[in-house]
């Protein structure tokens, strides 16, 4: 079980990982979105 | 028949309909958390999804199973999971607008896959895919519901890791929320994958819901909190 009394540096790791995270998500995102448009008749 | 192509998703389905029950008991318990409804639903979707792959593996293709498995495995269940984090964070007028559109694309899309043509000699290789369908245009309804269930889900779980991040609480919630981000973009990735030729969607459906479900209980562990009160589960 975590506890939640962390040390600093455990602070700032989640935070890179968190950012790491939301980037992952960007680049998920476009890549949908180019699936999306190669199925769209127009593009 | 492989374990890639049977076992794996078999084992995503037994595990998306524990977690699914879990979840409803926890529903059950505390009713007027409706997200735990429906994320319940949305696991449902998932574990039919995985059934769908292990029944293809074993028994070889079928256009019904095809058909059950694009319209829960491939179209809802993101979006229905989603959906469940909206309710969590987003406020009420956002939830009855985005309630009734998902419903709505939701209906759509059930006509839309049931009514779609497909070829029954198309030859499925080890996963399921959607290349099948002779009707193509149903499939440009998958991206939009995973659009929305990446935005809602994954970023639902970052934006909630962030704020315990920033109120330094609740780390197990912070890590539980992390591990849902992490487990929600694996189907993601190994979809778009998929549609790119690659293998992957099935692997990445068992971490994905197996990351989640780890995600989970790491949210809803008991820790004993000496500073302020949390602001998202």
């Amino acid at each position: 079980m975590p506890r939640p009394d962390h040390s600093e540096a455990y602070w700032a790791a989640m935070k890179y990982v968190i950012i790491a995270l939301t980037g992952l998500m960007t680049v998920a995102l476009i890549l949908a979105a180019i699936v999306l448009f190669r199925f769209i008749p127009w593009s | 028949m492989s374990a890639i192509s049977t076992v794996l998703p078999l084992a995503s389905s037994i595990l998306s309909f524990v977690f699914a029950a879990a979840v409803f008991k926890r529903y059950v318990n505390r009713s007027t958390r409706k997200q735990l409804l429906v994320w319940g639903i949305g696991l449902v979707f998932y574990g039919i999804g995985g059934a769908c792959e292990a029944f293809t593996g074993a028994f070889g293709f079928d256009p019904i199973v095809l058909k059950i498995w694009y319209l829960f495995g491939a179209i809802l269940v993101a979006a229905w999971l989603g959906q469940g984090t909206v309710f969590l964070l987003a406020r009420d007028k956002w939830v009855r607008a985005t309630t009734i559109i998902l419903v709505a694309a939701s209906v759509f899309a059930t006509f839309a896959v049931i009514s779609a043509g497909v070829d029954p000699n198309y030859a499925v290789g080890a996963e399921l895919t959607g290349k099948a369908f002779t009707t193509t245009w149903v499939r440009t309804l998958t991206p939009f519901f995973n659009i929305y269930g990446t935005v809602t889900l994954t970023g639902g779980a970052l934006y909630s890791a962030w704020l315990f991040w920033r109120k330094r609480v609740l780390p197990n919630r912070m890590i539980g929320n992390i591990l849902i981000a992490t487990g929600a973009m694996a189907p993601a990735f190994g979809g778009v994958l998929n549609r790119f030729g690659l293998p992957g969607l099935y692997i990445g459906e068992f971490i994905g819901v197996f990351l989640m479900y780890v995600g989970f209980l790491q949210t809803t562990v008991s820790v004993v909190q000496p500073a302020a009160a949390p602001a998202a589960e």
